[in-house]
């Protein structure tokens, strides 16, 4: 790195300000809007009016009180961290499991089922939104944690199952052949050679599934909307639909329910560069 | 003696097989239950006629050629697949821009700023609307009010309520929202390439745009694909930052397709015809995704 920063040229020097000159733009863009909720948030609705741009002058601490029991964001931030949680170690689990048999067990018809999965990642959900709501009700499960864990599940997998394939193929043949000639089974392979390994196309995949279905609202509106089970995101809409105005209460909603995905984020982002980078998301 | 490697060889496929299939039966029941079963279900319904209490009726293809003159049916359409379009569009060339910057500085700066980067991405949409609730409100908002105090008193508009600005509001969100994944994923491609393979177009005194555009582009082409054909697929499910934001009004202006089909379903009881609107978003969907697939792939490159 040190000797490649001794080379750089006027042209390069030049090169280097005017990017950072537009990423910090793009970064202004990004922050600021977050910035202002996080500081409207301290503020008492009376004095957002009078003061929408300046720090707030009394901290009103009372707003997050107020959001957490009038809004119940707590209880629907339960909800939809039961959900998640569960619908992600699923996932996790089967689509680690299928892809790799994809990859590595040589099956006959692996190219079709591949193909029959992919179809599933373009397959929009609204094409399937409505029966899916007709099984639910059938099964007698509305308004269940089961009612959105089960076809949450369904629908991340494919993309999961997808991603996990593309990253066993990655992974050297030798390492695996070796654990086989010296006596281990395929299942034992999987679990002692290739689980340890798949760390960084976990975290990649935990990723895009935690952001896809903490904030999910069709199917939650769908299924969800006659029923007093909420989660966050229906939760927040119906929220502001009600206390609209109630600008500093609202905010402080909002920032109540981006501490997880904060916290998750910071967990896991080491892994997921990593998982980027190791060619677990690779076309 | 001679039988016996056949048999043990048999004995290890079929144990093979036991052991594949065990792995890949869950993924494969899950997606069957949440995916194939609806999907082919929506298609006979969309043949129906259904209030969901009755006993459904057939009507061939009456549903279908409803939506033929459906005004609002068909600006729902053309309505996703503009935000699709357009979204996809920005977040993927914003995406890049952000890739070769974040590529030029120094390696914990570029750490730094990735973070803050993909940050959008990760935030769910009803929070993404709220956010921008704030941005676009006419009277408090911080984007009138930025241009009050520029003097640009002229521009402020009641973005979400007027036609002309509403779709151009939402793609901007979009483009706000995706920029960050292509950017990562875009960066994370470059960096695997090696650094010799930039040596002799320097010798050639090409300018960094001229690097970028003719040999790293190239380069991380399949990348891009993905990361254009995932935002396209994010882009199209354009319920959530619809209903967040304006609800499709005003009047239908911004409503999108499922938007429209949950109201045709949910509040109107027209089964049949809502799964019509389904099916056919959904062949929409592919198609475009097929499309892109195509213009995009050509030849890749090794290195």
């Amino acid at each position: 790195m040190s000797t490649r920063k001794n080379c750089l040229d006027a042209n390069d020097r030049k090169i280097r300000l005017f990017s950072r000159g537009f990423i910090w733009l793009f970064i202004l863009l990004t922050v600021y809007p977050i910035i202002f909720v996080l500081q409207t948030s301290f503020k008492k609705t009376s004095e957002f009016y009078t003061n929408i741009w300046g720090l707030p002058k009394i901290w009103a601490f009372e707003n997050y009180v107020n959001a957490w029991s009038i809004a119940n964001i707590g209880e629907y931030m339960l909800n939809s961290l039961i959900i998640v949680a569960i619908v992600l170690l699923v996932t996790l689990f089967c689509g680690a499991l299928a892809g790799y048999a994809l990859s590595r067990f040589h099956i006959r018809f692996a190219e079709l089922i591949m193909l029959l999965i992919l179809l599933c990642t373009m397959t929009p959900s609204e094409g399937v939104i409505m029966p899916m709501y007709l099984m639910i009700s059938k099964m007698k499960i509305v308004g269940t944690y089961t009612s959105m864990i089960l076809p949450y599940i369904g629908w991340g997998l494919p993309m999961t199952t997808y991603i996990f394939r593309n990253f066993f193929n990655t992974l050297p043949n030798e390492l695996l052949e070796s654990a086989r000639i010296d006596g281990c089974s395929e299942t034992k392979t999987f679990i002692l050679i290739a689980t340890p390994l798949m760390l960084p196309a976990i975290a990649t995949n935990a990723i895009f599934l935690f952001v896809g279905w903490w904030g999910e609202l069709l199917w939650a509106t769908v299924e969800l909307a006659s029923s007093s089970m909420k989660t966050i995101p229906i939760g927040l809409v119906s929220f502001s639909a009600q206390f609209g105005t109630d600008w500093g209460t609202l905010s402080a909603a909002v920032c109540i329910v981006l501490t997880p995905l904060v916290i998750f984020f910071l967990f896991v982002q080491k892994y997921f560069i990593g998982g980027l980078t190791g060619g677990a998301v690779k076309g | 003696m001679k039988t016996y490697p056949a048999i043990k060889r048999r004995k290890i496929s079929w144990r093979k097989a036991l052991v594949s299939s065990l792995f890949l039966l869950p993924a494969i029941a899950f997606m069957i239950f949440s995916v194939y079963i609806p999907f082919a279900w929506n298609g006979v319904l969309s043949f129906q006629k259904w209030n969901g209490f009755s006993a459904p009726k057939w009507i061939g293809f009456d549903n279908y050629k409803n939506l033929l003159t459906d005004a609002v049916a068909q600006r729902g359409l053309w309505n996703s697949i503009f935000l699709a379009v357009f979204s996809t569009l920005g977040a993927v060339i914003l995406g890049l821009l952000l890739a070769a910057f974040v590529y030029k500085v120094t390696e914990r700066e570029g750490a730094f700023y990735r973070l803050i980067i993909f940050l959008p991405v990760m935030l769910p949409t009803a929070v993404v609307g709220l956010l921008f609730a704030f941005v676009f409100n006419p009277e408090m908002g911080l984007l009138n009010n930025f241009l009050r105090v520029i003097g640009l008193d002229s521009f402020t508009h009641v973005w979400l309520e007027e036609k002309a600005t509403v779709m151009w509001c939402i793609v901007a969100v979009n483009i706000w929202k995706m920029s960050g994944l292509t950017m990562m994923l875009s960066f994370a491609s470059m960096k695997m390439l090696p650094e010799s393979i930039f040596e002799s177009s320097k010798l050639e005194g090409a300018t960094y745009r001229e690097q970028f555009l003719k040999l790293i582009l190239p380069l991380i082409k399949s990348t891009v694909l993905l990361s254009a054909v995932y935002t396209l697929v994010v882009n199209f499910k354009s319920y959530d930052i619809v209903f967040v934001l304006t609800g499709g009004g005003p009047g239908t202006t911004s409503q999108t397709v499922p938007i429209n089909m949950v109201k045709t379903a949910f509040n109107f009881s027209e089964f049949g015809y809502a799964a019509a609107m389904g099916m056919i978003f959904a062949l929409v969907v592919m198609l475009v995704v097929a499309i892109v697939n195509r213009v995009l792939k050509g030849e890749t490159y090794e290195y």
